[in-house]
């Protein structure tokens, strides 16, 4: 089992770099319907996504615009992640893109890290401090291996 | 081999094996499918993709052609119980939406129609919750038509506020029939990461490789519920 999985957009990608020790499965732009369709079509196998690992973090929901599928597309994202813990960063965006993340992270009784205040200069993607914190929350919070 | 000997070994491996024997002597877990004939597709997902588990069992109690909307073909609100009560303690899968779409398109109209609808989701959930406590409400997946889409996704926002509200786990399909701009699309990666058709030529129904990607992304949830895990 991996000890760390990163999913989603560029926040995901920006994470990976501070957290070397994950493994890292994130697209530029995209958004979470983009993204659960791409993931949920890799079937299960050598080259798939990995499903499975003791913390996943998830950065989704940057991008949305259309805010309808959002919800559904993240539900059926997170039936499909096995993990002890499971970190949901919130970024900075629209106050419904925020209550959806923040919804679904609840349903599954996952944790909620608010990046918002490690917003960088463009008001959304962390700076490099910011990475840096968000790298040690992640840590800190990190299931202990079995 | 003299019978001491014989009665030995007997001995000593049943006292190495009693979990793996209690294991073999377990009911299997009961998967009970109900609603539509999109449950009905469904049902046969669930039985191919657990077909080689001897600890798992499919029962499809769907009915093809009826509805939450009307009880004109069957009436599923006063059947229910009837239906769940033997299969107490099962996994239940729920699945409708296909034949409720609404009759009329006024706001008066389709107020009354979601009214109407909700109690009739509620009726049904609490009824298969009462008898099965692992009750699983699958969302209706999207479908090529823009406005029976539409239809579909309002039932769904009704299926999951009222069957949640009733003790149910909401399964949203939609997405996994999609492409990566949210709209419908008849063919999608298989369970085995092929490129197939997952939809029937009506739109609105999978095909059997459809069916088999919803089950498998059930897998996951109804997983926790089974006692009987392989």
């Amino acid at each position: 089992m991996l000890d760390c999985l990163i999913l989603g957009d560029s926040i995901g990608l920006g994470v990976a770099k501070v957290r070397p020790d994950c493994a890292v499965y994130a697209t530029k732009g995209v958004t979470s319907a983009a993204f659960a369709v791409n993931f949920l079509s890799a079937a299960p196998g050598k080259k798939a996504t990995p499903r499975v690992a003791a913390t996943v973090i998830i950065s989704l929901g940057a991008n949305d615009r259309d805010l309808t599928s959002v919800a559904d597309s993240l539900v059926l994202l997170r039936t499909q992640i096995t993990a002890p813990t499971v970190l949901w960063l919130l970024a900075a965006g629209k106050p419904a893109m925020r209550d959806t993340v923040r919804h679904v992270a609840e349903r599954f009784g996952d944790r909620v890290i608010d990046i918002k205040p490690m917003a960088g200069p463009d008001g959304l993607h962390p700076d490099g401090p910011g990475y840096l914190r968000i790298a040690a929350l992640t840590r800190r919070r990190t299931a202990p291996l079995p | 081999m003299p019978i001491a000997r014989r009665a030995l070994l007997r001995a000593v491996s049943l006292a190495l094996l009693p979990a793996a024997a209690a294991k073999a002597d377990a009911p299997p877990d009961r998967i009970l499918v109900l609603g539509d004939s999109q449950a009905q597709g469904l049902a046969g997902g669930l039985q191919r993709l657990y077909r080689r588990e001897r600890a798992a069992r499919v029962i499809d109690r769907s009915r093809i052609a009826t509805g939450l909307a009307t009880t004109a073909h069957f009436d599923w609100p006063a059947s229910i119980n009837d239906i769940t009560e033997p299969e107490r303690g099962a996994i239940a899968i729920v699945m409708f939406g296909a034949n409720d779409r609404p009759p009329m398109r006024t706001p008066k109209g389709l107020e009354a129609f979601g009214t109407s609808y909700a109690a009739h989701v509620r009726a049904v959930a609490r009824a298969v919750h009462r008898h099965c406590p692992a009750t699983i409400w699958v969302g209706h997946p999207i479908v090529r038509d823009p406005v029976y889409a539409e239809d579909m996704a309002s039932l769904n926002k009704l299926f999951e506020t009222n069957a949640k509200a009733e003790g149910a786990d909401w399964f949203p399909s939609w997405p996994l029939f999609v492409d990566p701009a949210g709209t419908y699309s008849a063919f999608g990666k298989g369970t085995d990461g092929a490129t197939t058709r997952l939809r029937a030529d009506d739109g609105v129904h999978l095909t059997p490789a459809g069916y088999d990607v919803l089950a498998k992304a059930l897998q996951p949830v109804i997983a926790p519920f089974r006692a009987t895990a392989e």
